[in-house]
């Protein structure tokens, strides 16, 4: 086996964002990770993309929570 | 490629791109995960409900139901028995939760059994994680809680409050990862070796030892090696099972252990600086990649006020569903700080 090294990561601020898809929210953590990787996209050969299934539902949600929600992101209390 | 994995599907698809540049197969390669749980209120109980039948799907389906119903009945004979003597109000406890909260609060009732830990120790590992992810811009929760505080909060399922439990929520999180031989092509490369990447079966309790076992022989470092580690803490009991399980303390000392302060920041042995599944936050697919993501912050000195002064070895932990109160998956990764190429 190689020696293998991780050269960047990102993650984007975990929290509720019911106005955004599961492809939004994988383009911005794309976004926030190319900005400090010393790797462009176009160098990368393969990729394995990760979703237990949760996300099929995402634009019911959107469109139940639309009407009233002031702030899509985090929130910061458990209330 | 797809990656389903329930809870371990992050560290998966991580250990998937290793495999493939590992194996000489790729030079450079990405994982990424993205989740959404989070339900509105006001978006009707089926929504929820499908949420729900995707836990499901990471177990074994044709016991799992038999299973959960027991455990429920248990955790409501518990509860009840705790109405009957003055110490919950009426009809306190025992609403609608994930199935997985009661498999937990099975595990931890029986660690108390076994070994006197107490449900003061589980609010002390909630507790810190909070103030942990009270340091982290990047966390769902922000907000400290006390230890009073975490044991007032509402009951889930006996001795697990809300506020020992991960929330739902959304989020995405990403690695590019980079053989040896292809380093020298990227200019500023601040790498962080993968010193060992395992994906264990399970199916049996403990396979999260036998996992980090096999982890610890690739990497060649033992337990007392490790300075900063992330692990599975979708309740505080997890977090206290995995402290035993890694090594860092004795079988039946976890509670005690957290209750040392060995695990908060600071500590002899920090464990989930970023605040965890607790605070940090679980969406399923993207958790392990978070955590393989903080680790890499903190080896590369790069974790602000959650710093962890001087880490150099850096572990995480990430379990996936459940084969009776088993992890059905179990990823174990360990990393080292290199400064620079080499």
């Amino acid at each position: 086996m190689r020696d293998v090294y991780v050269a960047a990561v990102g993650m984007i601020p975990f929290g509720k964002y019911p106005e955004s898809g599961i492809k939004d929210l994988t383009e911005s953590v794309m976004q926030n990770m190319m900005r400090h990787s010393p790797v462009a996209q176009s160098d990368v050969e393969a990729a394995w993309f990760s979703n237990a299934g949760w996300g099929c539902r995402s634009a019911s949600t959107a469109s139940a929570v639309r009407s009233r929600s002031a702030r899509s992101g985090t929130r910061r209390s458990r209330s | 490629m797809n990656v389903e994995n329930a809870c371990a599907g992050g560290s998966s698809a991580f250990h998937g791109a290793w495999l493939g540049v590992a194996a000489g197969a790729y030079d450079v390669a990405l994982a990424v995960g993205a989740e959404k749980t989070f339900v509105a209120r006001d978006a009707g109980p089926e929504e929820k409900k499908k949420g729900f039948d995707s836990f499901i799907a990471g177990t074994d389906v044709e016991v799992t139901r038999a299973l959960i119903a027991a455990m429920q009945a248990e955790a409501e004979r518990k509860r009840a028995e705790m109405e009957e003597r003055g110490e919950l109000k009426k009809g306190e406890g025992g609403g609608a939760r994930s199935p997985f909260m009661d498999i937990y609060a099975t595990g931890a009732r029986a660690h108390i059994e076994k070994y006197g830990s107490t449900q003061e120790q589980l609010a002390i590992i909630a507790s810190k994680n909070h103030h942990h992810g009270s340091l982290n811009p990047d966390a769902q929760y922000r907000m400290t809680m006390s230890v009073e505080e975490v044991i007032a909060d509402r009951l889930v399922s006996y001795p697990l409050t809300r506020a020992m439990c991960a929330p739902m929520g959304d989020g995405a999180a990403a690695a590019i990862l980079v053989s040896g031989d292809a380093l020298a092509r990227f200019a500023d490369v601040r790498p962080v070796k993968v010193r060992a990447s395992v994906l264990a079966s399970g199916g049996t309790p403990g396979e999260s030892g036998r996992a980090a076992r096999r982890a610890y022989e690739q990497a060649g470092v033992g337990a007392e090696d490790v300075d900063v580690a992330e692990v599975h803490d979708a309740t505080a009991f997890g977090e206290l099972a995995l402290t035993e399980a890694l090594g860092f303390c004795g079988e039946g000392e976890g509670g005690r252990y957290a209750e040392s302060g060995a695990t908060a920041l600071g500590g002899a042995m920090p464990v989930n600086p970023s605040g965890g599944l607790e605070c940090r936050g679980h969406p399923i697919g993207a958790s392990g990649l978070a955590q393989i993501a903080e680790i890499v912050y903190q080896l590369r000195g790069d974790a602000g006020e959650r710093q962890v002064d001087g880490a150099r070895i850096g572990m995480t932990e990430n379990g996936g569903g459940f084969i009776g109160t088993g992890e059905a998956a179990v990823a174990v990764h360990i990393f080292e700080g290199v400064g620079s190429a080499g």
